[in-house]
């Protein structure tokens, strides 16, 4: 029997959109399985022959070490900011470029939380772009 | 038959209240468990010819 996909699959992410991607967490579910947590589209691609779409993404994570990271990664941390951008808990995004990938957008590597639609959670608002900005700017300059 | 319509595919998953794992993800970022995944996605990523249609352009390594 072939599996049909999610309806969510035919509506790709934008750029700067955050979505439910899986992550092997140290202590997974109960089944195995790995969890769900949230993560940075960065871009999104189309395979030129399938047309199938694939996001390059950014985890997150709650573990913020503002110290150590609060200068190379994405963080946001702002109640009012949190619920504009889709977010439950204050998140860092990490942007070390061997902590980024790309992954087909299809429910191997995507999914919804129980009781939703989409994978899709919010975007990041102007002035969160406009951070992320800068603090890419600032790796480039670093090297 | 019913004329009724089916509700429409919320998209955006407005009005809804997330489930208390999506509160919950404070493992932190490590090549190690990235790599894990990159592994399982390498054999679809690596035969696609990507396009791309958002953003500023590939960044990853």
């Amino acid at each position: 029997m072939v599996d049909t996909p999610p309806k969510w699959q035919a509506w790709p992410p934008a750029a700067y959109d955050i979505v439910a991607t899986y992550f092997p967490e140290r202590d997974p579910e109960p089944d195995g399985s790995p969890k769900l947590r949230p993560a940075l589209v960065l871009n999104v691609f189309v395979d030129e022959e399938s047309s199938l779409h694939f996001c390059e993404v950014a985890y997150g994570t709650t573990n913020l070490k503002f110290p150590q990271r609060g200068h190379l990664d994405l963080m946001i941390q702002n109640a009012a900011d949190m619920r504009d951008i889709g977010l439950h808990r204050a998140t860092r995004f990490d942007l070390d470029k061997e902590n980024v990938l790309i992954l087909p957008w299809t429910n191997e590597f995507f999914d919804c939380w129980d009781g939703m639609d989409t994978p899709y959670m919010g975007s990041l608002t102007e002035d969160y772009l406009k951070a992320l900005a800068w603090v890419l700017f600032k790796r480039e300059q670093q090297g | 038959m019913s004329t009724m319509k089916k509700p429409a595919l919320n998209l955006r998953n407005e009005e809804r209240r997330y489930p208390a794992a999506a509160y919950e993800y404070r493992d932190d970022v490590t090549p190690e468990a990235v790599d894990k995944v990159r592994q399982r996605a390498a054999p679809i990523v690596d035969k696609a010819k990507l396009k791309l249609v958002d953003g500023l352009g590939r960044y990853s390594a």
